[in-house]
């Protein structure tokens, strides 16, 4: 048979380490594609990896987890508030771990992108690559203290809609397991929880990650 | 921080909304006010020059009674000049121009303040981005104080201001008292405001009383009581009525509510503040607010309670002239 042996063209379609740039790792497989469309990667060279297995699960390993039955996704039992089914079988779960990646290469994020990381999946890894080594590793991402024109105000009164212009929110809880996330618009100063929390995209929270702990717990 | 601090903390500073002050700061704006109404009454000397030779742009873009006037008044009052737009259809409003671009024109006109009113919420801390002279002012660069007339169903700081005045006015005090905000809590930014100006001071109580249809907002009254205030919401304010210090009547705004005309009747009934229970469950010293304008279709308070002595909303408004000119002179750096 002619072509080329099977194991050149593994190699071939292998992700070649980056040299300089940014990784968003362990992201929940399922959002790493809603995460790139956040960020601004005009001029770069980017990968999304999508389902990969993982050597490291990007579950905190001191939680108990549940399966949401809408959603499909693996949440901590402490954040949630019902739609579930039961607990789930985390030993069938580790033998099918997966996760979401992304390399972007020659880049790096504003505190806005990281920010939107950080709101959509805090427990994703940033590590940010020079010459080829992770000079600073971002684990759990931490969330500003505002974000900026990634989120669009929610309240169709809000300036920021009518008049449009640049947009500040000010974070007032981060993503935690204990309380929602919650933003305020620094122009109308209308606060907005979890789900309802909107991106430039136009995209809800609730419309990427329904269902996922902290998130579907806000009021 | 001694008052020499807290004037240079005022001057060239943006009144846009109540949480940008603490209580020091309110405590400030009420003996500053307290003086110019002693200076207004007395026609004291100097007090008709205090804003000689100053310009205050006014930028309504919504009706306006008691904000508009009181503003005009006082700049008349102490010898400054008003100009601007009371009519957005007689301004490039009309052809669609938005209000950042409107602020940035008439920065380069030598005003030396601005008071807005606009209909998005949010408009007035926008504009004040704005708010600055430009290369033909020799104060290139410095802000020009905004002063917020309303934005939207936001804020109206002013107006809070001059409420805190008129209850401290008659008790001598913020702190102690029973507050009881009536009728329409969930529309109404008066009593959004107020509320949240109230948890930098220590009330003894505040009620919240309205239909199940008018609420205060939930996260206002979580946030209230996060910040160790005692709220109760309540159906009937006859219940509470001996105990209240302050009654803050409003305006039901049943036109933005979806429910059938018998329950907004309904509402028009129970919560119309009337003489009859005033006289007879009242404290003699109990004083009765209301930001007005008084809906004539509501009638509440209704015209008996004005001859009551526990009225107080006309005075309430009187009020703005020394609050608004207070203010006025703080932002412009000129000592009352």
């Amino acid at each position: 048979m002619n072509g080329k042996p099977k194991t050149e063209s593994r190699d071939y379609m292998r992700i070649k380490p980056i040299d300089n740039g940014v990784v968003i790792d362990h992201l929940h497989p399922g959002i790493g594609l809603f995460i790139l469309g956040l960020l601004d990667y005009r001029g770069l060279t980017v990968t999304p990896g999508l389902n990969y297995t993982s050597d490291k699960s990007w579950l905190p390993e001191d939680q108990d987890f549940l399966r949401d039955k809408d959603t499909d996704l693996i949440v901590p039992r402490s954040s949630v508030s019902g739609g579930l089914e039961g607990e789930y079988d985390m030993e069938r779960y580790k033998t099918v771990r997966r996760k979401d990646i992304i390399y972007m290469e020659g880049g790096t994020l504003t505190s806005d992108q990281q920010g939107a990381v950080s709101v959509v999946w805090p427990q994703s890894t940033i590590d940010k690559i020079v010459d080829g080594v992770v000079v600073e590793k971002l684990h759990p991402v931490p969330t500003p203290d505002e974000l900026g024109d990634i989120l669009l105000c929610s309240n169709k009164k809000c300036t920021t809609n009518t008049e449009g212009g640049s947009r500040r929110f000010r974070v007032i809880n981060p993503p935690s397991e204990d309380d929602p996330f919650r933003v305020q618009c620094c122009y109308c100063e209308k606060e907005f929880y979890g789900p309802l929390v909107k991106f430039y995209t136009g995209q809800t929270l609730r419309d990427v990650t329904a269902g996922v702990g902290f998130l579907k717990s806000a009021k | 921080m001694a008052s020499e601090n807290l004037y240079d903390k005022f001057k060239g500073r943006h009144v846009i909304s109540i949480r940008d002050f603490n209580r020091q700061d309110l405590e400030f704006i009420l003996r500053e006010s307290s003086k110019m109404a002693d200076r207004l009454k007395n026609d004291l000397p100097g007090v008709r020059e205090l804003l000689k030779g100053r310009r205050m742009g006014l930028i309504f873009y919504e009706p306006s009674t008691r904000t508009v006037l009181s503003f005009a008044t006082e700049m008349d009052l102490l010898g400054g000049t008003v100009e601007g737009i009371r009519d957005p259809k007689s301004s490039s409003a009309a052809k669609g121009e938005v209000l950042m671009d409107t602020i940035q024109v008439m920065s380069g006109y030598f005003f030396d303040t601005f008071v807005i009113r606009h209909y998005d919420d949010g408009s007035v801390r926008r504009a004040s981005e704005f708010s600055v002279y430009p290369e033909n002012n020799p104060e290139e660069g410095q802000l020009i104080p905004v002063l917020n007339g309303g934005d939207g169903s936001n804020q109206h700081p002013t107006q809070t201001m001059l409420d805190l005045y008129t209850v401290h006015h008659e008790f001598g005090t913020l702190d102690g008292l029973t507050y009881l905000l009536n009728n329409d809590l969930k529309n109404g930014r008066t009593v959004h405001s107020l509320i949240e100006a109230l948890t930098m001071f220590n009330p003894k109580k505040v009620y919240c009383c309205s239909s199940s249809h008018l609420p205060m907002p939930e996260h206002i009254v979580a946030e209230c009581k996060s910040k160790g205030m005692d709220v109760e919401e309540i159906r009937r304010y006859e219940d509470v009525l001996g105990e209240v210090d302050v009654l803050y009547d409003t305006r039901p705004q049943l036109e933005r509510e979806p429910i059938t005309e018998d329950l907004k009747e309904k509402i028009r009934s129970v919560y119309t503040v009337r003489a009859k229970p005033i006289s007879e469950l009242a404290k003699r010293e109990m004083i009765i607010m209301h930001p007005l304008p008084r809906d004539r279709t509501v009638n509440s308070p209704e015209y008996a309670v004005d001859k009551l002595p526990q009225a107080r909303y006309f005075q309430q408004s009187h009020n703005g002239i020394p609050v608004r000119a207070a203010l006025t002179c703080l932002t412009q750096g000129v000592r009352i």
